[in-house]
């Protein structure tokens, strides 16, 4: 490791770093004018025109992934945006189902221009409400009274005239024929009277024989026109339905005729009114019943044929409407496909095309569909029916069991309808960033990715232009008016979200909590404005709100159940800093961290990891650390060091590189026997080299040091020693600031790891001279001697000198 | 009808299997409409089904598909009661409905002659089809002191076709 440049004294941290005001707003609080898309939602124009290249690309596949945290106004923007293709996009078909009536498990789909579905489904009731007197008029009426008469006339004379020749000529030959109950006897007559055996058997022979003859004869004419007589009434019944027919479609055709007139320029509407026609014609008898009143639950045939006439209408717009814009919260596979419903009677579930329902994709066909990704892909069998949509470019209206092909009942198969639609989803980064690895359909339909910034530069036109964004917010809400101080303040709380003196973020929605909040506490002091006051007291209430947990902790410290020192030197024992992050709930707090050391064979052990508490990121700080020891001190001779670090009182997990300054403070602080002060608390990661590298969560350390120090009593001797990159990210609380400017706190801002020992210990580090030799009463010369130490010590065990046998 | 309506004792219905008894009943219902009468029905039973049914050759042709089975004295027997009992259930009803009482006598077609032995009285009323003038009893009952009323009715030789 390097020398690295010394400062003869590491100086605090100026008053004014520790958090950037915000002052001299110049923008104009009473304007009226609205702000532009690009205003509103400030400093997302790459991602505004990705959405808007993705919205006006109609291209297979140019489905829109809006990348962005929840809270940022995600949906709002992609709204908009949709909106103003929309406007262009014009209003897509309507779409219905309607009866198939050469397959009524296939219900057919009809599509009519927007604006004409409503229209076709009103005529087709009227058309049935029509035909439902006409027919039956037509069937009153005289010359069908007459023409059936003339038909059955008709049959009645040629059923008598089979009999009376039968009878005739029965007579003719004496022979009788007798009606029973089921049938017909034939028997001799003389004289009209029927012959019985006695008078039979006094006849001639011959006579006898003839009689016999006829009935035989006459028995087997009788039966073949007795066969006759089913054909004769079945002609006849053919002749009445030919003639009903007839009387029908006379009826029928009269009024269907100006429907086709009206729909003659969509033929697919065309043929379904023909198929219409004739199904009424072949179920003519069902329009001449008369309603007859029937049990409630039972549907009665007719009804059943009037219904299948009747129009589905499952999306339609006004023929001037915009394209849809539809947000499905819920896309459950039914709300996003659609479903077929059943209706209960008499315990059997009974469904047509009347009971299709059409889901998301319909509703937004021929626009826009906005989904969440988490809600899409926590919902069963959704993703892949999505998917699959967009691939065909269909929608297929079935249930899941029947996709995966687990139905063996007989269901409803709606007509597919086509599919033109842009998909918007929306979802957080790593959603996006899965399904791009593990899904290999997903960037051929989702090619389009809309990354929104989760903060902007806080130049002063992007301060104003906030400012503008905020108002527009306020009075978009109906808030009490914000004076500039207040919007000052917000902007920089913005800062602080952001975790970035220079940066404000995005984050609207915690933005509009903000301002939701400040606007109460006003009204609650029944103020008409809202000022800078309202907008601390709103910060602080919440605060107050998520602080139990932090409370808990500075009591456990307050009290000594958790070791924190908060005065005086310790060898090997150094205040760490640690956040904690509870959902909106975010503080830091001191953590003691120790080590020690010993003569060994070079390594330093994380007892965090050794007991699976420490995560990666904090087990690779340690070994850095491990590294940059054994590059720095001695390089000539094998390290000859056992240490071993631990978080005291952690029973959590622990992650992070933030603590790696803190744990090599600790480490050298144990090998040279320097204290370290107990005043201070440190934060910072550091690499090989030594130079210490920013952190997250740097003002909550501060802030959580601060108010176990404050517990304690300040006396100006506390410190937070942070990264110098750090600095820039300084939004600390006023309360803090206001310590600090009263030198009650300090803040230490180090480059470099020695920067940190220094300060800690308030012994020089030191750099190597051109001897090669740290300066003596250095922490760096101490720690060098006692590795060396240890390395010679370490030689006389290996060579049998050494006084203690057992082995590290 | 033949008959116009005055003061009876008795009313006599004569039945034969094929006579039209709806038709029969309401001419008797004229003339037991306002006064107390006495309501006798006599079924006279067909004999040409027990003839017929001597015979060893005859057969019943079914109405339903022209099926052929032998014409015994058990199936004419049968004929016989199932049109007597059919006969005197039908009275039943039309007398219940009526609310008037009445008896119910058969007569065999050789025993046709006893009519005469139920209306003794120029004031009793025979009722019967004008069918019965073509069978040979007409003669004899013809020389009844009651007074004879023949009712129109279907023919009782219609074709096989009409049930």
């Amino acid at each position: 490791m390097p020398n690295h440049p010394e400062r003869s004294h590491i100086p605090p941290v100026a008053v004014g770093k520790l958090r950037r005001v915000c002052q001299s707003l110049s923008f104009d609080e009473a304007s009226t004018e609205k702000n532009t898309i690009a205003e509103t939602y400030l400093g997302q124009d790459r991602a505004i025109d990705a959405i808007r290249f993705g919205i006006e690309v109609d291209s297979e596949g140019y489905n829109v992934f809006v990348l962005g945290p929840l809270g940022s106004h995600r949906h709002g923007l992609v709204s908009e945006l949709a909106k103003e293709r929309a406007r262009e996009k014009g209003a897509p078909d309507d779409w219905c189902y309607v009866n198939n009536f050469s397959n009524a498990e296939r219900p057919r789909a009809l599509s009519l221009p927007a604006g004409r579905g409503t229209e076709f489904k009103a005529a087709m009731q009227a058309l049935i409400a029509e035909i439902r007197l006409a027919i039956p008029a037509a069937f009153e009426n005289d010359d069908y009274g007459n023409q059936l008469k003339a038909l059955e006339a008709e049959t009645q004379k040629e059923l008598d005239e089979l009999w009376r020749t039968l009878h005739e000529q029965a007579a003719r030959e004496n022979i009788g024929v007798l009606q029973t109950p089921t049938g017909y006897v034939l028997a001799p007559l003389i004289d009209g009277k029927v012959v019985d055996d006695k008078e039979f058997d006094e006849l001639p022979e011959e006579e006898r024989k003839a009689i016999k003859g006829s009935i035989k004869r006459l028995s087997e004419e009788l039966q073949t026109r007795i066969e006759t007589v089913p054909k004769i009434r079945k002609r006849h019944r053919e002749r009445v339905r030919s003639l009903d027919r007839e009387v029908t479609s006379h009826a029928v055709s009269v009024l269907h005729d100006d429907l086709k007139k009206t729909y003659e320029d969509l033929p697919s509407v065309l043929a379904y009114l023909e198929e219409v026609q004739q199904d009424i014609i072949d179920n003519a008898q069902e329009f001449r019943q008369k309603d007859s009143p029937t049990l409630p639950f039972l549907a009665n045939h007719s009804s059943a044929i009037f219904a299948s006439y009747e129009v589905n209408l499952i999306v339609s717009s006004e023929s001037d409407a915009a394209a849809p814009i539809v947000y499905e919260p819920n896309p459950s596979y039914p709300n996003l496909i659609g479903k077929v419903e059943h209706r209960a009677e008499m315990g059997a579930l009974l469904t047509d095309f009347r009971l299709v329902r059409s889901g998301a994709l319909m509703q937004a066909n021929g626009g826009y569909l906005v989904l969440d990704i988490h809600r899409v892909l926590g919902r069963p069998f959704v993703w892949e029916a999505l998917k699959q949509a967009l691939f065909t470019k269909q929608v297929r209206i079935e249930s899941p069991a029947e996709t995966l092909g687990f139905a063996s009942t007989t269901m409803l198969k709606p007509e597919p309808i086509p599919l033109d639609i842009k998909i918007v989803l929306i979802g957080e980064r790593w959603l996006y960033y899965l399904l791009s690895a593990y899904d290999r359909e997903f960037g051929d339909l989702f090619k389009v990715a809309a990354d929104l910034d989760d903060d902007i530069e806080r130049s002063t036109d992007n301060v104003d232009a906030y400012a503008r964004v905020v108002s527009e917010r306020i009075k978009q809400r109906d808030l009490l008016p914000f004076d500039t101080s207040a919007i000052e303040k917000i902007i920089e709380q913005r800062a602080r979200r952001a975790e970035d003196s220079e940066r404000l973020s995005m984050h609207m929605r915690s933005l509009d909590d903000l301002l939701i909040q400040a606007d109460h506490w006003a009204r609650q002091r029944e103020s008409e404005r809202v000022e800078a006051a309202d907008v601390n007291e709103a910060i602080r209430q919440r605060n107050y709100r998520q602080n139990r947990v932090q409370n808990k902790i500075v009591d456990a410290i307050k009290r000594d159940t958790l070791l924190i020192d908060t005065a005086g030197d310790c060898v090997g024992q150094v205040n760490g800093l640690s956040v904690v992050d509870l959902g909106e709930a975010r503080f830091g707090h001191p953590v003691r961290i120790t080590a020690t050391t010993r003569v060994g064979k070079g390594d330093v052990i994380d007892i965090e990891r050794e007991v699976k508490l420490g995560g990666a990121i904090h087990s690779k700080g340690v070994l850095i650390l491990s590294a940059a020891l054994a590059a720095r001190y001695a390089p000539d001779i094998p390290l000859s060091l056992h240490g071993s670090i631990v978080f005291e009182q952690s029973y959590g997990g622990v992650e992070g590189d933030s603590a790696s300054v803190a744990e090599l403070s600790a480490l050298l602080s144990s090998i040279s026997g320097v204290p370290i002060r107990q005043n201070f608390a440190v934060t910072g990661s550091v690499n090989q080299l030594g130079r210490v590298q920013a952190v997250g969560g740097i003002n909550e350390k501060i802030e959580g040091f601060y108010e176990v120090c404050k517990e304690r009593g300040l006396d100006g001797s506390h410190a937070v020693v942070i990264p110098e990159d750090n600095v820039k990210h300084l939004m600390l609380n006023e309360e803090v600031v206001d310590a600090v400017a009263n030198k009650l706190f300090t803040v230490y801002a180090v480059r470099y790891a020695d920067e940190a020992v220094e300060v800690l210990t308030g012994k020089p580090a030191g750099n190597r001279s051109d001897d090669g030799q740290f300066p003596v009463d250095t922490v760096n010369r101490l720690v060098e001697d006692k590795l060396v130490q240890y390395a010679s010590k370490r030689q006389r065990f290996a060579e049998g000198g050494g006084g203690d046998k057992r082995q590290d | 009808m033949t008959s116009d309506r005055t003061d009876v004792r008795r009313v006599m219905l004569a039945l034969w299997e094929t006579s039209s008894l709806q038709d029969l009943w309401h001419a008797a219902l004229q003339h037991i409409a306002d006064s107390p009468v006495e309501l006798v029905t006599v079924y006279v039973t067909d004999d040409r089904w027990r003839r017929a049914a001597s015979l060893p050759f005859t057969r019943e042709v079914s109405r339903f598909g022209g099926g052929t089975r032998d014409f015994t004295q058990v199936r004419a027997e049968q004929i016989d009661k199932e049109a007597v009992a059919e006969a005197e259930h039908r009275l039943k009803e039309l007398a219940t409905e009526a609310s008037i009482e009445f008896s119910f006598t058969v007569l065999g077609e050789h025993e046709a002659p006893k009519i005469g032995e139920f209306v003794t009285s120029e004031s009793d009323v025979l009722i019967a089809s004008a069918v019965l003038k073509r069978r040979p009893i007409y003669a004899e009952i013809a020389r009844l002191k009651c007074r004879i009323l023949l009712v129109d009715t279907p023919d009782d030789a219609a074709s096989p076709d009409d049930s």
